[in-house]
């Protein structure tokens, strides 16, 4: 039977466990909400001036991401006319910050916001997600997708997948800045 | 926060500002809400012309967790159209509420990690 120490008789460390821990997640507690209202200090400095955005085509999933779905499929209309069908019906335009940038786009009744960047003139990139304004609820899937012209129709690629930001931010998230 | 100069139009950024309204969406967890991850990610987003050329703004966000405590920050600022485009100014408030709120948490970790650093020492050192 082992022996107790000098430092165990003294001071029983399991027994002040928890109140380390509390002191613990006090302290990232306070070190997030810190770090989230400096970040929303900055807010109207990003938005406005653009955090630099990745290009849509360089946008990758992380294979951990518990929802992802490739697309690629060929339709017989024109780009024009597959752009006019995504935003039907469409109630009103507005600005969102998306993960391609800052984009005007359009709510639709579903709750979505559609936004187009036009990269090139064969090159429409689109993003679908929850409409920040508009939307009260619903779940958090975002589709990021690629009209190109092929023949007399569009190619249509892309993804849908589930974002982690728009689900539970990491607690780093509200440290970084 | 120092005024910077933006190539927009006033207008237009009268409108990017007034659409950041948005609803809270993130999910709640009870571990993750208990270490304060959960945020609520509500925005009030106000603009409203003082004159032709001058606009005032004001977003507002609540950090509280939802449970009836407030914690309000609030930018205010304004949005004067220039030659170049617009600039913008803003202002950080933090009510009282959160100061207080803030302040208290911190006295009560410092309090109770110190007491605890006092306690180690008064023990170890016999």
């Amino acid at each position: 039977m082992a022996s107790k120490t000098y430092l165990d008789s003294r001071f029983n460390l399991n027994m002040h466990l928890p109140w380390i821990g509390f002191v613990l997640v006090l302290l990232i507690w306070q070190m997030r909400l810190i770090g989230a209202i400096h970040q929303f200090t900055r807010y109207p400095e990003n938005l406005l001036e653009g955090i630099p955005k990745p290009h849509p085509s360089e946008i990758t999933v992380s294979p951990k991401t518990s929802f992802k779905r490739d697309f690629n499929f060929y339709s017989t209309d024109s780009p024009a006319v597959c752009m006019k069908k995504l935003t039907q019906p469409a109630s009103k335009e507005h600005y969102q910050n998306t993960t391609i940038g800052l984009l005007r786009g359009i709510s639709t009744l579903e709750g979505l916001f559609i936004g187009f960047m036009e990269d090139s003139p064969t090159h429409t990139y689109f993003v679908i997600e929850r409409d920040n304004l508009f939307s009260r609820n619903g779940t958090p899937i975002q589709t990021i997708g690629l009209l190109q012209p092929e023949g007399d129709g569009t190619r249509i690629t892309g993804f849908i997948h589930r974002p982690k930001n728009m689900v539970n931010p990491p607690l780093y998230y509200f440290c970084w800045s | 926060m120092s005024p910077f100069n933006l190539p927009t139009q006033l207008r237009c950024v009268g409108s990017i500002l007034l659409d950041q309204s948005s609803s809270d969406y993130f999910e709640d967890n009870f571990v993750k809400g208990l270490l304060g991850v959960k945020e609520s990610n509500l925005i009030f987003a106000d603009v409203y012309k003082k004159t032709d050329d001058t606009q005032q703004f004001t977003l507002e966000k609540d950090f509280a967790h939802g449970n009836g405590t407030r914690l309000k920050v609030t930018i205010v600022g304004q949005l004067q159209s220039n030659p170049h485009g617009t600039l913008v100014m803003t202002n950080t408030h933090i009510s009282m509420h959160t100061w207080l709120y803030m302040t208290a948490f911190m006295g009560i970790t410092l309090a109770i990690g110190l007491g605890l650093i006092a306690y180690g020492i008064e023990n170890l050192s016999g």
